[in-house]
């Protein structure tokens, strides 16, 4: 099935090349298709038929940031399936100009502020008005997925270019940057490699934890970073969890990181995530009363991505149907993703995830033991049935037991206070909600 | 095997998969979701259904009309990934189009996630088209990287729901017709009500009284369905 991508380029009309996206697709190909393709190609030539070559490569312009001179956008130019006139890039060396992969959508003013994310957006505002000043060098901005690590990295990209057109800031996955040196490396153009990342203004790297156990990509971004930040040029990196936390990072990478300003991004509270709801539907010139803003915001509360992915759920839906914006159209759109929620946010699953948490049996949730490392897992469970369900008191408690509603009350009111008295009791807290909903 | 029986020949036409021969019932939306991608050239669609459910049907309705469009598709089948390394994944993000089916078969698969979610980049950055299909949300597919779990569930999620009985009656009424075969309302029913209620059970259903109806030069009557299938 995954023979579709061979793109076929004719040489001076006596041979053809078939492009393959890479080495596994020319093998796979030359092994069992070879043989077929030659002949088909005899029977459609009658007689005169072109040689045909396998190679990796693309007859479309290669996009990499080393390479590429257009402008940043994030949908790059499309070519038709025909081949193209010109002859096909399958590796090129890295020329002057750069393309710095910046997504311009992803600025400061489209980023939605709230209590979760309030620091690492004035960080990064600091960052873009004084790029490379100590003390923001490197910065570092952490948090679990969809939470918006990305969007303020390029925000402060875009804000860098927007100041000064002729700053060279690049925006690139850690994965890139692998590939980059694994390119270049072969080709024998490491020395250019090195050259192009250690002569920018700023460099954006996300996603930094797949950089675990590329103990070579390490090593080369060790010095790429050494060297930047000896420049006083601005580095920029989003982790999914603090470094010191990843497995498989030399240690010296890991304290390096640590070197500038780190701050975390947290799950959106409730109005945040209405907040950014009301922005996007606006975006798209839809009008979402609300209520139905609430009645999402309610539900979908694991990160931004998941919650955005929803709403544009619900606006193909009002594209689709033609009508305004309600709870109803809203409960319609998006049955089966609550039913999905619905699923993963059972009383059940509450108890067997909060007694995984605490390392209880579920059994010591239901029963009538009351010695405190049973109680407080309980009243949290019961805590969290109440938020993520639309259960009752009453049922809630049958749920544990057969309980009284008001020890299911007493057990939420308790779990409120501890909340706000406890910041390692919240955290928890909120790792089970973020387990529970994602 | 009666003097009078003719042997059916083993070519079977596969019916076409695409927009217009899908039958679409409640599902229409997802038609509209799949023509709004291929319009805006970017984007994503995740499409999930039960086995059966015309997953791949849809899947192969944008293929075919992409490569009508001359555009470049890279398509993967997810059952056939498990066996193959991931690196048979760089460079499909030049393409148009991003296509795979099964996405569930490499869910668990730590190298295979991970190679998918640097695909999935590579393809945001590059504008490419996704679309996606599974046997269940993303958030039920036993994804365990979050990153991209969350990224599959980052576009409008679509349910193919399951049709009802009288959107089964007609498609069947007309495959059968685009086999050469006119198949009464009553003999419709009559077999909606005893084959799964699936469009890939009812097709596998049609096949086969297809080739009795050719065997036997018969048509396709209450009795006759009774006896080809055995019920």
């Amino acid at each position: 099935m995954w023979i579709r991508p061979l793109q076929a380029v004719p040489v001076d009309g006596t041979a053809l090349t078939l492009y393959a996206p890479n080495r596994f697709v020319v093998d796979w190909v030359r092994d069992k298709y070879l043989e077929r393709l030659n002949e088909l190609v005899l029977e459609l030539s009658e007689g005169s038929a072109p040689a045909l070559q396998l190679e990796v490569g693309t007859s479309r312009p290669v996009t990499s940031h080393l390479t590429s001179e257009r402008a940043a956008s994030p949908s790059p130019q499309r070519q038709p399936a025909t081949p193209a006139p010109e002859p096909p890039r399958v590796e090129q060396p890295a020329p002057a100009r750069h393309r710095s992969n910046l997504i311009s959508g992803y600025t400061f003013e489209t980023f939605v502020e709230g209590k979760a994310n309030r620091m690492a957006f004035a960080a990064a505002q600091q960052v873009a008005e004084n790029p490379g000043s100590q003390g923001y060098n490197p910065l570092l901005l952490y948090g679990g997925v969809g939470l918006g690590k990305t969007h303020l990295m390029h925000a402060v990209g875009n804000s860098i270019v927007a100041q000064n057109p002729n700053a060279r800031v690049v925006y690139l996955h850690s994965e890139r940057f692998v590939q980059d040196m694994v390119s270049a490396l072969r080709n024998k153009t490491i020395n250019e490699f090195k050259r192009f990342y250690r002569s920018l203004d700023a460099l954006l790297i996300d996603d930094i934890q797949f950089f675990a156990n590329k103990e070579q990509s390490q090593e080369e971004f060790f010095h790429t970073f050494n060297s930047l930040l000896e420049n006083g040029q601005q580095i920029i990196l989003t982790c999914d969890k603090y470094p010191k936390e990843i497995e498989g990072l030399e240690e010296r990478l890991k304290s390096r990181f640590g070197w500038g300003l780190s701050q975390p991004l947290e799950p959106p509270e409730l109005e945040t995530r209405v907040a950014i709801l009301k922005k996007k539907a606006e975006e798209s010139q839809v009008d979402l009363p609300s209520e139905a803003a609430f009645f999402i915001a309610q539900r979908i509360r694991s990160n931004v991505r998941e919650l955005e992915g929803a709403l544009r759920r619900v606006i193909a839906h009002v594209q689709f149907t033609g009508e305004q914006v309600d709870i109803g159209l809203v409960k319609d759109a998006l049955k089966d993703l609550l039913a999905s929620h619905a699923r993963q946010v059972s009383v059940d699953n509450i108890q067997r995830v909060v007694a995984e948490y605490y390392n209880i049996k579920i059994a010591d949730l239901l029963s009538p033991r009351r010695s405190r490392s049973v109680t407080r897992p309980r009243q949290v469970a019961m805590s969290l049935a109440k938020e993520l369900t639309s259960h009752s008191y009453p049922e809630i408690g049958d749920g544990f037991g057969g309980r009284d509603h008001t020890t299911v009350m007493h057990g939420c009111k308790k779990v409120a206070e501890l909340r706000e008295a406890d910041a390692d009791f919240e955290q928890d807290y909120q790792n089970l909600v973020r387990i529970l909903t994602s | 095997m009666t003097p009078s029986a003719q042997l059916p020949l083993p070519l079977q036409l596969r019916d076409a998969s695409s927009f217009a021969s899908w039958e679409a019932g409640d599902n229409q939306p997802i038609v509209d979701g799949l023509r709004g991608l291929a319009r805006a050239r970017k984007g994503q669609l995740f499409l999930w259904g039960q086995p059966g459910s015309g997953r791949s049907h849809l899947l192969e309705a944008v293929v075919r009309e992409a490569l009508d469009r001359q555009e470049q598709v890279s398509m993967l089948a997810g059952t056939e990934l498990p066996d193959l390394p991931p690196s048979l994944l760089e460079g499909l993000e030049h393409a148009d189009w991003l296509v795979i089916d099964d996405l569930d078969q490499v869910a668990g698969l730590a190298d295979w996630e991970e190679g998918l979610f640097h695909l999935y980049n590579r393809c945001l950055s590059a504008g490419v088209a996704m679309v996606f299909a599974a046997s269940g949300p993303p958030a039920e597919l036993g994804v365990r990287l979050p990153d991209l779990a969350s990224r599959l569930a980052a576009g409008p999620v679509y349910r193919i729901q399951p049709l009802a009985d009288a959107d089964l009656e007609n498609l069947l009424v007309r495959r059968a017709r685009g086999r050469g075969l006119e198949v009464g309302a009553d003999v419709a029913r009559f077999v909606v009500a005893r084959c799964g209620r699936s469009p890939a059970a009812l097709m596998a259903c049609l096949a086969n009284l297809d080739r009795a109806a050719l065997a036997s030069q018969r048509r396709l009557t209450i009795p006759f369905v009774k006896q080809a299938s055995g019920w």
